[in-house]
């Protein structure tokens, strides 16, 4: 199975929603690559099925030709330098981060709810200066997301080193849990999609 | 006919009225149909924020102004990268609308009156002084989403969309890393400089002359044991035939050195006398035979025969493999007075002839002494004569003879 081969036939019409961005060929560059894989981490830290979801989401969108399983959403994530198993070489064709954006957005979108609670909560215990252990489910998440991401993720790195730290990942993981209520706008997809050239374009 | 559209959100609320522009009858009466003309010409906008008691009012330009800094400010927090694009920031002071990140979680929005913003029903009161509102995320994605819904909105001022793009490099690089950026070269220059400051003051090393402490010994050595024979006294001349065997000679340097001939053993005193002095023949040249007197001094002989044989061997085996014997070029035997350590290492050894003290550097001697360096003195030594013959072969026997028992 040629698995570079360029794909046969047209894209799928939903890439369409999101522009190509000219001027630095067609792969994407390493914040971008790093940006999806911890937007869906941390998806997978609000939903325990996170990555069951993501597959059928997938095929839900249409994506079956980019996203084809397990293994290819694996490989994709790949491209991410950080993780364990990843490489700088790994390359994500735009129409690849496309599909991975709008899966991101998708399930940003059915975790709304979730996603404004665990927020809310966070700021009144900020405001009160409580620590976020207070709160059951952010505590949850926030450990969720700190298994994930040091089982994943290659501590021999120094980005990676940076994070050593439970309160430097915990604020990753809110840092990114903000991000992931901007993707669950009606524009989110489209933002998120510019977002992730930004100070890359020429 | 006026129109009114809302954008409701939990925490905030966006509403638009206007006026549905005349001229575009046909579409309008087409969009009728639908039950919502376009929305075309602004009359007023109102932003209730949760949080504020009356909400921020203004008109067109309040409404473009606030979508666009709160679009870019959106993008802003998902890439990290700051929008500072001169074209906006600059080119029209047209942003009366600003963002700015508090902590993670809290931004200020502020909103500058201009006199756009007054154009509306309400001048006075609202320029007066800036609006100013700290909001959550939550609280300022609620804003972000109702901005969104009215520029998707085609039934609403259809002329103003979303335009996302994303930052250029150029913007992008060039706004905060600059004074980031220089902080570790900095701190590297300036950690070198001091490095460089410290080291000025430091003397220079001076190399220690090797032929000094040499020098410094013998003339301890002497002084110590002068007061027998005043060095001004070469003519004394000490037939010392007695003294040619070695118990004497070991701790010697009492016999003036000058007119001792195989004897005299003059170890001890300096080397100038044995320098000038021709037939001074084991005197020592400085290098070897200091340390040794004072081993020979110290340390006991070795008296056990089996050991000695073992010592005899092994010295002469040592002498043989390292003996270059292509380049002899005497024609006498060269004879050495070696001291031998009880391990086998060769401590030192004396010139027994004139050839001997010519061609020391033929023989594998200066190469094999092994000098302890600051490790406690043995505790016995061995002596030998050693034998280099010009047919090369090398006799080596105790100096002292075969102990007998």
């Amino acid at each position: 199975m040629q698995v570079d081969s360029p794909p046969v036939g047209s894209s799928p019409l939903i890439l369409d929603t999101l522009p190509d961005i000219s001027g630095i060929g067609d792969s994407c560059p390493k914040r971008a690559r790093v940006q999806l894989d911890m937007l869906m981490l941390a998806v997978e830290a609000l939903d325990l099925d996170g990555s069951e979801t993501l597959l059928k989401t997938a095929k839900e969108l249409g994506l079956q030709d980019i996203v084809k399983g397990r293994v290819s959403l694996w490989r994709m994530r790949c491209a991410n330098p950080l993780r364990r198993y990843g490489s700088q070489r790994r390359e994500l064709s735009q129409d690849e981060a496309k599909a991975l954006t709008l899966l991101v957005c998708n399930l940003a979108r059915r975790l709304t709810a979730l996603i404004r609670q665990l927020l809310l909560t966070y700021q009144q215990l900020s405001d009160r200066q409580l620590p976020v252990e207070s709160s059951y489910r952010l505590a949850e998440y926030l450990e969720r997301f700190r298994a994930h991401f040091r089982s994943r993720m290659n501590p021999k790195r120094a980005a990676v080193m940076e994070y050593a730290d439970d309160d430097k990942l915990n604020s990753l993981a809110l840092n990114l849990l903000n991000q992931l209520l901007f993707c669950t706008g009606v524009s989110g997809s489209q933002r998120l999609w510019f977002s992730l050239f930004d100070g890359d374009v020429a | 006919m006026t129109l009114q559209r809302e954008y409701s959100l939990p925490n905030c609320k966006l509403v638009v009225a206007g006026l549905a522009e005349e001229k575009q009858s046909p579409v309008t009466s087409s969009m009728a149909n639908t039950g919502r003309p376009p929305l075309s010409i602004v009359t007023q906008v109102e932003c209730h924020l949760a949080g504020m008691e009356s909400p921020i009012i203004g008109g067109r330009e309040l409404l473009e102004n606030l979508s666009n800094t709160v679009s870019q400010y959106a993008q802003e927090i998902l890439s990290g990268i700051p929008h500072t694009q001169p074209g906006s920031a600059s080119g029209a002071n047209a942003t009366s609308v600003k963002i700015e990140r508090l902590t993670a979680d809290k931004h200020r929005l502020t909103v500058m009156p201009t006199a756009a913003n007054g154009n509306g029903s309400q001048p006075s009161e609202a320029s007066a002084q800036p609006i100013q509102v700290d909001l959550p995320t939550v609280y300022l994605f609620d804003l972000v989403e109702a901005v969104d819904q009215f520029l998707t909105d085609r039934q609403t001022l259809p002329s103003l969309t979303l335009n996302p793009t994303s930052v250029s490099r150029r913007y992008a690089r060039t706004h905060e890393p600059m004074s980031k950026r220089a902080v570790p070269a900095a701190v590297g220059f300036i950690g070198l400089v001091a490095a460089g400051a410290a080291l000025f003051f430091l003397p220079v090393p001076e190399p220690r002359p090797e032929p000094a402490a040499e020098n410094a010994t013998p003339d301890s050595v002497p002084d110590s044991v002068q007061p027998t024979t005043p060095p001004a006294a070469p003519p004394v001349d000490g037939d010392s035939s007695d003294a040619g065997d070695g118990a004497g000679a070991v701790q010697s340097g009492a016999i003036a050195p000058t007119g001792s001939t195989d004897s005299a053993d003059a170890a001890g005193d300096s080397s100038d006398d044995s320098t000038n002095n021709s037939d001074a023949i084991e005197t020592t040249t400085g290098t070897a035979a200091i340390p040794l007197d004072q081993l020979l001094d110290s340390a006991p002989p070795i008296t056990d025969l089996d050991q000695l044989n073992q010592l005899k061997f092994d010295l002469r085996d040592q002498l043989s493999d390292a003996w270059d014997r292509g380049n002899i070029s005497y024609d006498e035997s060269l004879v050495y007075r070696v001291a031998v350590a009880g391990d086998g290492d060769i401590l030192g050894f004396r010139y027994s002839n004139d050839a001997a003290l010519t061609y020391a550097n033929e023989t594998p001697l200066p190469d094999l002494r092994y000098t302890p360096a600051g490790s406690p003195p043995p505790e016995s030594i061995a002596e030998f004569r050693v034998v280099f013959t010009p047919s090369g072969v090398i006799e080596v026997s105790p100096w002292h003879g075969i102990p007998t028992e």
